[in-house]
């Protein structure tokens, strides 16, 4: 907070070829009696067909600037300083009627989750059209055909006929996108476009947006968390943390060379596909003596109810002692199902899935919780994705790990309390805390230890850092691998990020639609050769730093399943499939 | 990604009343429901206090006697020895006033108690079963909603007497399915949680599910319920006193007294309207509670259904 | 498209099934309520002084000393053709007069209802949108207000301000039991207005709270960030959403002002379904207090069913979701 913004493109005078000027602006928030300042002596432009990535972590300011570009501030927030010029004029100054024609149609903005975004009560179709006319523009069925098939959706005839919840999330942000791009905007602002979307169709809807921003010459503002977005699509970049810029840079410069320390730590934590030391480096401890696996798992089939498809589909692998398996898939292909299983929280319908500990525990792990013995139970622990849900908000940390001590060991010492505080990096003093007055990463802590407390022999570690920001995630990575090896867990790691998976997982297992396709240690798998599925999985993946768009399809499937699997050796096997 | 950061819970919980000055105005509008939950909730419960010490202390501070007769001062304004004057026999108005919140406030405080306690549990164990169990259970509570509640209460009073164990089962019977349905409601929103998942993955007894993960955290929902469902008890009670189903003459009660002194409205108001008063600022009390409390916790009335 | 209609019919279906099941129950309820009661009813027709052998004969007659479940099944059989058995006090078949005060009723109730739920959504949309301005609170203190003080006295003052003071109605019905429509008429408003008021400030409440809810909520800030004017932003989309969770409010309070307004009936001595409630409960006229209780039961699970309908006509997502439970 304290450095000055480290920049070389300084932002000074509007150039006039500009099309967002940002100068000195301050925002605060009116919290209680208080004013939180929470944006800072903000400045920068950006020049038409341009883009400016803006990247921090939550509660940077990033948003809250980014949408002082369409003259909108949260309630209670107020501008102390500064001004915002779009397209020549102060949006803070304008009336009623030129502030409704500078949104949507000077500046449009596409928001995080087009699921919330769009109103639910209306057809799709007529938010189009609306987002036209409100514009003065004639609103036809033809145009609003014409805007769908603009944002490359399939058969638009019958997408504007549906209601946004009958869209996938792909589908839906296209349509926010269609309906930002609507009135021809000279500014388009992104607010974390999509950040709740799979990988794949990540990288399609960042490719559709580059192109039409090309092609409509459109000046582009990019919030994200996401450094690998930022790089893919900006030509500069802006970091943001407490409310102020510390370093704005072009986009090679910036990975390059980052100046500042805030910056630096940042890409530090970032995960990355491209390889990392550490698991090479325990590949190759481990070759000599292959551990007896801890949980063998064959032809599982796991089904929420009789009349669907299974949601994981004859599934075998197997975990050892001490090793990550990590499972990689979009959301649906069933990995949370699996591990949703692995736990005994629904029963799986056929197939062997069992469980064989260092102590001579033995179980079956098709039975349900309420069927599984104590050992069993105390054995096999969960760890959540969402921190925030996961504690219960009326109990102190100490009584949250208290819980399954009392539990599993039948005593609860305050003693051992604090001890696995401080084994996930935390104080003792923790224990009188209330789940509110922790942060994310802390509380993602907190659960790894009342997972710990039960003493297990695998951590089932559900998408765990996916809702932290990124240097927190690299903290709680870091842990879980430090106690993978001190503990000698064995741990299943369900993810989404290829990136993230790299540098935890010993073992890769890549699952769509139910099934694995492809199983290998993460040598292998990342460094191929692999199924098609696994190659759309990487080439969608964008790590810092990378300022291509490889070319990637989310719509048509370009492989079948066929019979059979590939063996390439050292336990990396594919499954056959052949082009569709 | 929005994430619901320690700084942003804080700031609620700590979110008072914006400015200071124009006290006058600002008295004028904590009275209504747009303001801030702590000021509604501190004016509420003000006005929930002053009305239980008065009940206490009625028989001592009264002065008079509520139920003496004195046909040679009937239906006087103000004097001095009445300052609120008196009825058409002479009873002191002040006094009666005083007096009457005594049994109605038993009443709702027994009634709401229990029924909310009833209702809560059953509504944190039908959520929990979500089985055979809870769907009988919610087709009772429906059935039971169905039968208005006046009718069952003035059934039961006219048959049993209006005694006091009475009224409360009674009330008891008409409300607990209403607030079993609310809870209900709010505990399957819990059960997603993923704590309440992690308990049930520990392989903890349901019963301990519901008491330690589930209750708990309706509780908030609950204190609203219980300061709303209060209210209307209070109002249903002076209700049946009114259509004469209550408390029997000549005992003082809020319903009652509006019943007598109404058709001598225009020649001694204060017999009908200090009841009312009294009234009136014990339900507002109540309804500044729950609003102050809602607000203050982050639950939404709407949403719960707050009429059922 | 089509693929959406069978899971709508089915949803609807089965909710009817359910409201149906509500009704059986709760008309169990109230028949063995009120068979528990004590008191015989033989022994009350025919008084204190009659001879024991006439109260049994007239047991007989009447079916009393059948099974009691044979005796519900006919009573349930009899009630769905509109036959209620005989009142105890008057003799005569219980259906006829229900249906003239049911009618009565109407009369107070169906103009509060349409007035009532179109001014105080209105109005609680307003005060939401409008939030912390001076109209809204306007709005949310009357509305704290009316809901404080007891109908019977609202309904006192009206009378006061308006059949005293200034005599625009009257005070009172004076015709009371056999009076026609047209012999009513002028004596609907006061209680109109009355029941008007006391629902309009539940409804204005979970309106608004609901409004403020939507109005927060993405999808209205994307609608303003289109460059809508506020009235679009607030009518096109954020109203439907916001009414959702309104509705049950709704249907709750008109199922009220349907099933016998007591309070208001008594005071202006209405001759509608809460005064005969009164009356019956007075007498213990077991067969009309039966009978009333069914009626309000149908009343108050057919207002449920067509808020439910409306929330699916409303809410497009409700249609397609796998199981819609109440």
């Amino acid at each position: 907070m304290s450095s000055a913004p480290v920049s070389t493109s300084s932002p000074v005078d509007a150039p006039p070829d500009t099309v967002v000027h940002v100068d000195d602006l301050s925002i605060s928030y009116a919290a209680g009696r208080r004013d939180v300042p929470v944006v800072r002596g903000v400045s920068f432009s950006i020049r038409p067909g341009r883009a400016l990535g803006l990247v921090g972590e939550s509660g940077s300011g990033k948003s809250t600037v980014a949408r002082t570009l369409l003259a909108h501030l949260r309630r209670g927030s107020r501008i102390v300083g500064g001004r915002v010029t779009v397209a020549g004029s102060d949006v803070f100054a304008l009336g009623d009627r030129e502030r409704r024609a500078l949104r949507g149609g000077t500046a449009a903005l596409v928001a995080q989750n087009a699921g919330q975004a769009l109103t639910p009560s209306m057809r799709v179709g007529r938010q189009l059209r609306e987002a036209l006319e409100s514009h003065g523009l004639p609103g036809g069925h033809e145009r609003v055909l014409e805007l769908v098939r603009h944002v490359r959706l399939p058969d638009p005839e019958t997408i504007v006929e549906r209601y946004p919840h009958q869209l996938s999330g792909g589908q839906q942000q296209r349509i926010a996108i269609a309906m930002a791009i609507a009135a021809r905007p000279r500014l388009l602002v992104l607010d974390e476009p999509t950040t709740a979307l799979d990988v794949v169709t990540q990288a399609a809807v960042l490719e559709l947006v580059r192109d039409l921003s090309v092609e409509l010459e459109m000046a582009i503002l990019l919030v994200s968390h996401d450094l690998g977005v930022v790089s893919a699509m900006a030509d500069e970049i802006a970091v943001m943390r407490d409310g102020v810029i510390v370093e704005h840079r072009q986009t090679a410069e910036l990975f390059a060379d980052p100046q500042h320390e805030y910056t630096r730590e940042l890409l530090a934590s970032a995960p990355r596909t491209s390889a990392t030391g550490l698991s090479a480096e325990r590949g190759g401890g481990r070759a000599s003596a292959p551990p007896p696996p801890l949980v063998t798992a064959a032809d599982l089939v796991v089904r929420y109810a009789r009349s669907l498809p299974p949601a994981v589909d004859a599934v075998s692998f197997a975990i050892g002692a001490q090793e990550t398996l990590a499972v990689v898939g979009e959301s649906g292909s069933g990995k949370s199902t699996l591990a949703t299983a692995m736990a005994g929280l629904i029963p799986a319908e056929s197939g062997t899935f069992t469980f064989r500990g260092d102590d001579g525990i033995e179980g079956d792990l098709t039975r349900p919780v309420a069927r599984r013995s104590l050992d069993l139970r105390r054995s096999v622990q969960l760890v959540f994705q969402n921190a925030d849900t996961s504690l219960n908000p009326r109990r102190t940390v100490g009584a949250a790990i208290a819980r399954p001590l009392r539990l599993f060991t039948g005593s609860t010492s305050p003693d051992r309390v604090a001890e696995l505080l401080e084994e996930v990096g935390l104080t003792p003093d923790f224990a009188s805390r209330l789940p509110a007055q922790l942060s994310g990463g802390q509380r993602q802590r907190v659960g790894i230890a009342r997972a710990l407390a039960a003493g297990p022999e695998l951590i089932i570690a559900d998408e765990i850092t996916t809702a932290l920001d990124v240097r927190v995630q690299a903290g709680v990575l870091d842990l879980l691998t430090d106690l993978r090896d001190e503990k000698g867990l064995g741990c299943l790691f369900i993810s989404h990020d290829l990136a993230v998976v790299r540098g935890v997982a010993d073992r890769v297992a890549v699952m769509t639609g139910g099934r694995f396709v492809e199983i290998g240690s993460t040598e292998d798998v990342f460094s191929g050769p692999n199924h098609p599925y696994t190659r759309q999985l990487l080439d969608a993946t964008l790590d810092p730093g990378t300022t291509v768009l490889r070319g990637v399809d989310d719509t048509t499937r370009t492989w079948r399943d066929a019979d059979g699997w590939d063996d390439l050796g050292d336990g990396h096997r594919i499954r056959r499939w052949e082009s569709a | 990604m929005t994430r619901s950061t320690t700084d942003a819970t804080g700031a609620a919980l700590n979110a008072g009343p914006g400015g200071l000055p124009g006290r006058i105005r600002g008295v004028a509008t904590s009275l209504t429901s747009s303001l801030s939950g702590s000021a509604a909730l501190t004016i509420g419960l003000g006005l929930i206090a002053v009305h239980v010490v008065l009940a206490v202390l009625a028989p001592w501070i009264a002065g008079h006697d509520p139920v003496a007769t004195d046909s040679t001062v009937a239906l006087t304004g103000s004097t001095w020895t009445h300052w609120l004057g008196t009825d058409q026999y002479g009873r002191d108005i002040l006094s009666r006033t005083l007096n009457g919140g005594r049994y109605a406030l038993l009443v709702t405080f027994l009634a709401t108690t229990i029924a909310v306690g009833i209702g809560t549990v059953l509504g944190c164990i039908t959520a929990y079963a979500d089985n055979w169990f809870d769907e009988v259970v919610m087709r009772i509570v429906d059935a039971l909603l169905a039968v208005p509640s006046i009718l069952a209460l003035l059934v039961v009073v006219t048959v049993f007497d209006s005694g006091l164990w009475v009224i409360v089962l009674a009330v008891t019977v008409v409300y607990a399915p209403a607030v079993t349905r609310v809870v209900r409601g709010a505990a399957r929103t819990i059960i997603t949680q993923d704590y309440v998942t992690a308990a049930r993955a520990r392989g903890e007894k349901p019963l301990s599910i519901v008491f330690r993960e589930i209750l708990p955290n309706v509780m908030d929902v609950v204190l609203v319920e219980y300061a709303m469902r209060a209210s209307w008890i209070v109002l249903l009670i002076s209700t049946l006193s009114f259509l004469g189903f209550g408390a029997n003459p000549p005992t003082p009660d809020w319903g009652l007294m509006v019943q007598e002194n109404r058709t001598a409205l225009t020649v001694a108001p204060l017999g009908a309207l200090a009841p009312i008063v009294a009234l009136a600022t014990l339900v507002i009390g109540l309804n500044l509670s729950a609003d102050g409390l809602s607000k203050s916790l982050g639950i939404d009335r709407a949403q719960k259904g707050a009429v059922s | 498209m089509n693929a959406s209609i069978a899971p709508t019919v089915l949803l609807v279906l089965r909710r009817l099934a359910t409201a149906l099941l509500t009704v059986l129950l709760a008309s169990l309820f109230v028949f063995f309520a009120v068979q528990a009661l004590p008191g015989d009813v033989a022994q009350q027709l025919l008084g204190q002084d009659a001879t024991p052998d006439a109260v049994a004969a007239l047991r007989e007659t009447l079916g009393l000393d059948q099974n009691v479940w044979l005796r519900y099944g006919n009573w349930l059989l009899g009630s769905a053709t509109g036959d209620f058995g005989i009142s105890l006090v008057s003799g005569e078949p219980v259906g006829p007069d229900l249906l003239v005060a049911f009618r009565n009723s109407m009369l107070i109730a169906v103009p509060a209802m349409v007035v009532g739920v179109a001014l105080s959504l209105t109005l609680g949309v307003i005060a939401g949108v409008r939030r912390g301005r001076p109209s809204d609170h306007t709005i949310s203190l009357v509305s704290l207000i009316v809901m404080s003080v007891p109908e019977f006295m609202v309904a006192t003052i009206l009378v006061l301000l308006f059949a005293i003071a200034i005599p625009v109605f009257p005070a009172v019905v004076l015709r009371g039991d056999s009076a026609t429509v047209a012999e009513l008429l002028p004596a609907v408003w006061l209680p109109a207005i009355v029941l008007t008021l006391a629902m309009a400030a539940y409804i204005v409440r979970t309106a608004r709270s609901s409004t403020i809810d939507v109005m927060a909520s993405e999808f209205v800030t994307t609608a303003e960030l289109k460059g809508l004017t506020t009235r679009q932003v607030v009518w096109r989309h954020a109203v439907p959403s916001a009414l959702l969770p309104t509705l049950n409010v709704v249907a709750l309070n008109v199922a009220w002002l349907l099933g016998g307004v007591v309070v208001v009936e008594n005071v202006f001595n209405y001759p509608g379904m809460g005064k005969l409630m009164l009356e019956s409960v007075f007498n213990r006229d077991l067969p009309t207090i039966q009978a009333i209780a069914v009626v309000s039961a149908l009343v108050y699970v057919v207002c449920n069913l067509a808020a439910d309908l409306i929330a699916l006509a409303l809410d497009p997502r409700l249609r397609t979701r796998r199981k819609a439970r109440s």
